[in-house]
């Protein structure tokens, strides 16, 4: 009941979608009809266009996330560790924070052309920030009480860390990892809008160039549902994962 | 400042564990001057109202909190601390909240151990649960299992029946006297409960206004786990002296 309560206002919008474009109200141009729509990307995936350009954008994400997943976390861990760290690096974290990570691309293209490594620029840049900061406040989020009791048991640093420090930390450090997320795939889409020669991104632009807003659809709707899809896919697997020991997380 | 209104019947089995502690929080004095001796392989209770210090004293004496004077006899390697709450860790399960207390043993000594300390406070199978799925009783069950884990000499325990109810409570009131005289352990076990203490101690501590005012002798009927008459007068004696001490302003 709830999933078709889900679905619902998708079905509704494009119903409404339809009856918009086919009332020859709107140019066709401008907007397609979603059957128009959905023959383009059938095509697009017969041809191959389709999956190459996913395959791509996915490859980048993967991989760019996992690495600033590892780096955002090292780091927190690292300047919990020597906190003087925390004060020499504050004044240019704080400068870079506030960068939009798409306005470095002018000077990623000049410094790494516009292939991978920009495009893994970019998301390490729009996702390092809030897996970094939610992990660096989880990790100062141990109790008094649990610093007493590690005290009185005798804990080494490394079972105080592994069993203490950072289970404390995994509500924020998820937090962190989700929003980055999102962060980190938008802001790859916009990088390949601009600097990239493949990818959902690219293609997007492609069509627009060759005047193809059937396949400029295509391309926004798959972002869309691949996001999507990938935010639902973590969940589920932080749900499966962390549920038992964190029903706190489990939403 | 130790005022012991009655002369202790045998100082032989008492070992000195706190001396002359003084603490301060801000301008507010807490401690002043407290000395304390436990009875050894037994259980000693220190009563208190609500806010006198109790906490504050068996802090200093398991070394979690530096006195501003005075010195502590417990080497904090052979004292286990239970807290007013089980204080278990969530995200483990009873086994590994266990396994923490004994890092040093080989994991088959660390099993082996985890399951008799587990029917030694009367817990069956419970070593997979999570510590949201025990109830109030067991939960502080298992905090005591992790104390008698680290095999101490000294047993510090902070109210650690104070949220049970009275059914609960009195069954493991029950289970510590016996757990005490079986694993020879000391015990300093504060509580607000008078009834606690004439209860389960071998000797009490009165403490009121940051100092130990009252020191009750041990006596043998005290702590007698045969409810005999001549055990029952001696508790009401006992009880007499502390809430006519307490009165007195
Ligand atoms: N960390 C602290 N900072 C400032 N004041 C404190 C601190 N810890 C305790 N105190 C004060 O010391 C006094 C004694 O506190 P303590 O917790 O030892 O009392 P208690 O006898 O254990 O009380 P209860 O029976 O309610 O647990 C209180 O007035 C409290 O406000
Ligand atoms: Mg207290």
């Amino acid at each position: 009941m709830p999933a078709l309560r889900t679905l619902l206002t998708p079905l509704l919008l494009v119903v409404y979608w339809q009856i918009i474009a086919g009332s020859g109200l709107v140019s066709n141009y401008l907007l397609p009809t979603p059957m128009t729509v959905l023959h383009s990307a059938l095509a697009m995936w017969q041809s191959g266009v389709l999956p190459e350009h996913i395959s791509a954008s996915l490859t980048r994400i993967v991989f760019g996330f996992s690495l600033s997943s590892v780096a955002g976390l090292l780091f927190a861990g690292l300047i919990t560790r020597f906190s003087p760290l925390n004060e020499l690096l504050a004044a240019p974290l704080a400068l870079l924070r506030m960068i939009p990570p798409l306005a470095m691309t002018p000077l990623l293209i000049l410094w790494l052309g516009i292939g991978s490594a920009t495009q893994y620029t970019i998301i390490i840049m729009a996702s390092f920030f809030p897996i970094f900061l939610n992990a660096r406040d989880g990790f100062c989020r141990v109790t008094e009480q649990h610093r007493e009791l590690a005290h009185s048991l005798n804990l080494s640093t490394w079972m105080y860390v592994s069993r203490i420090v950072v289970p404390s930390a995994v509500p924020s450090i998820v937090t962190g990892l989700r929003l980055a997320f999102g962060y980190s795939w938008r802001s790859l889409i916009g990088a390949e809008l601009i600097a990239a020669a493949s990818g959902l991104g690219y293609m997007v632009i492609n069509a627009q160039e060759m005047l193809r807003t059937d396949e400029v659809f295509v391309g926004i709707l798959v972002i869309g549902i691949i996001g999507w899809l990938l935010d639902a896919l973590f969940m589920q697997g932080i749900n499966r994962l962390l549920r038992r020991r964190f029903p706190e997380i489990a939403s | 400042m130790n005022a012991a209104s009655h002369p202790m019947t045998d100082n032989a089995d008492m070992t000195s564990v706190l001396e002359k502690i003084s603490k301060q929080f801000g301008s507010h004095t807490v401690l002043d001057g407290v000395s304390l001796s436990l009875a050894e392989n037994g259980i000693t209770c220190l009563l208190g109202p609500s806010g006198c210090g109790k906490s504050t004293l068996l802090r200093i004496a398991a070394s979690l909190l530096p006195a501003d004077g005075g010195s502590v006899h417990i080497d904090p390697r052979e004292a286990a601390m239970v807290f007013q709450e089980p204080r278990l860790l969530p995200w483990l399960t009873v086994e590994e909240n266990l396994s923490l207390a004994i890092q040093n043993a080989s994991p088959a000594d660390r099993a082996a151990g985890i399951r008799d300390v587990l029917s030694l406070v009367e817990l069956g199978d419970i070593a997979q649960l999570l510590p949201r799925e025990l109830s109030g009783g067991m939960a502080q069950r298992v905090g005591l299992a992790r104390a008698l884990l680290r095999r101490p000499r000294f047993l510090l325990m902070d109210e650690p029946f104070a949220a049970l109810d009275a059914i609960t409570r009195a069954a493991l009131q029950k289970m510590l006297v016996a757990l005490i005289a079986e694993q020879r352990v000391t015990c300093l076990f504060v509580t607000h409960d008078i009834n606690e203490a004439l209860l389960i101690a071998n000797h009490i501590y009165v403490t009121k206004n940051g100092t130990i005012m009252l020191d009750c002798a041990s006596t043998p009927e005290l702590a007698s786990t045969v409810p005999d008459e001549s055990a029952r007068c001696a508790r009401e004696n006992v009880r007499e002296r502390i809430l006519s001490y307490l009165q007195k302003t």
